[in-house]
């Protein structure tokens, strides 16, 4: 069943009964935002080194694209319950990443012949993006309003699946550099306990 | 596939059976190469020559297990869409493994095998500082080093198959040795 016509009204009928003002979210990305990834143990995090693997900066196949939440447009609760979905027996939430945009954009300087980029890319509710060019996205739309996409241009259009990319895990790497991981204490929890993230 | 033929240095540096204590030991290369050169430790190196094959089990194990793991991962196993390794890409990096002897599979702890989005397996030698990266695909490998010396060595889509080992990655692996 397609809840969307349901919730559209549901949302005008809130709005238009006690309207307020929402919060646009920018589509254009500061230099400064922090961005924000869930990590996974053990496959995104060495337990054994206590730091980050360059997985976290690496697409999926079919994609040059990896997945952030923008801190400014949501809180560090929203970013663990989101990171926390992705619970497999194998794989399970064991913090968050933050790297702010401007590093993101320092790779530039080092690989001349890539165009590391972040680029503002909401969610709807049904996981699909949506056309920013043609809707207004709000901080309490549904879905993940918040989201952006670190995108490897000039490198790879579309990754293929099971052939290495040296080139990008380079990159990869070079990002992870600038990246800060916070362990979380309380995975189990809710909410975000452990240290402030600013 | 031949072995790798490493430097004897590399075999003479070990007094303790656990293979844990021996990947600790074995990243203090300072004292790796005092004790090189340490008649004590070469008399002692002559009795552990006779259990590394054992300890190179040991280690090899742990590794196989790691890739158990991860054959056991499910698509959209980090839930952004990735994909799991293939059969292929897990045995032809368990050959790889096997095929190394113990001088250079010390420098690789099961943390640092891991799955990529995009169905690879990556291993990460670490000795001391200096790292040497070996990404496995279905029929090609990649790798590239960080080494303290500056002197990197990097390499992307070589032709690779479990009856052949290509040389670019058997200089790397004698580079990352030296470095």
């Amino acid at each position: 069943m397609n809840w969307r016509p349901l919730l559209d009204f549901f949302y005008k009928l809130k709005y238009s009964v006690f309207p307020v003002e929402r919060e646009v979210v920018s589509l254009s990305i500061d230099r400064n935002e922090l961005l924000v990834r869930g990590i996974l143990h053990p496959f995104f995090y060495s337990q054994s080194k206590r730091k980050l693997k360059e997985t976290t900066f690496l697409p999926p196949p079919n994609s040059n694209t990896v997945s952030f939440n923008r801190l400014r447009y949501t809180n560090v609760d929203f970013c663990k319950s989101h990171a926390k979905k992705i619970n497999f027996p194998n794989n399970s939430y064991c913090g968050l990443s933050t790297i702010v945009v401007q590093n993101i954009l320092l790779t530039n300087e080092q690989f001349t012949d890539v165009n590391v980029k972040v680029v503002c890319s909401p969610i709807n509710e049904l996981g699909e993006y949506i056309d920013i060019k043609k809707t207004k996205v709000f901080v309490d739309s549904l879905g993940l309003p918040m989201h952006a996409d670190l995108t490897y241009e000039n490198l790879v259009e579309s990754i293929e699946p099971f052939i290495p990319q040296t080139r990008l895990r380079k990159i990869a790497n070079e990002l992870l550099k600038h990246a800060i991981f916070y362990e979380d204490q309380y995975p189990n929890e809710n909410v975000w306990k452990g240290e402030a993230i600013l | 596939m031949t072995p790798i033929d490493i430097p004897q240095i590399y075999h003479n540096n070990y007094t303790l059976p656990s293979v844990r204590k021996i990947r600790d030991y074995s990243h203090n290369q300072s004292s790796t190469a005092k004790n090189a050169h340490n008649p004590k430790h070469l008399d002692t190196a002559k009795l552990i020559l006779k259990v590394s094959p054992t300890v190179k089990e040991s280690i090899l194990e742990q590794l196989r297990n790691r890739l158990l793991m991860i054959e056991n991962l499910n698509d959209n196993w980090d839930g952004y869409n990735a994909i799991r390794p293939n059969k292929a890409i897990i045995n032809q990096t368990n050959s790889f493994l096997s095929s190394l002897q113990f001088g250079v599979l010390q420098f690789l702890n099961e943390d640092d095998v891991l799955p990529t989005p995009y169905g690879t397996i990556v291993t990460d030698f670490y000795r001391s500082r200096n790292r040497l990266s070996i990404e496995f695909g279905e029929s090609s490998i990649g790798f590239f080093s960080e080494f303290i010396n500056g002197e990197n060595v990097e390499s992307e889509g070589i032709k690779y198959d479990k009856t052949k080992f290509p040389n670019e990655l058997e200089t790397a692996i004698r580079l990352f040795l030296q470095a």
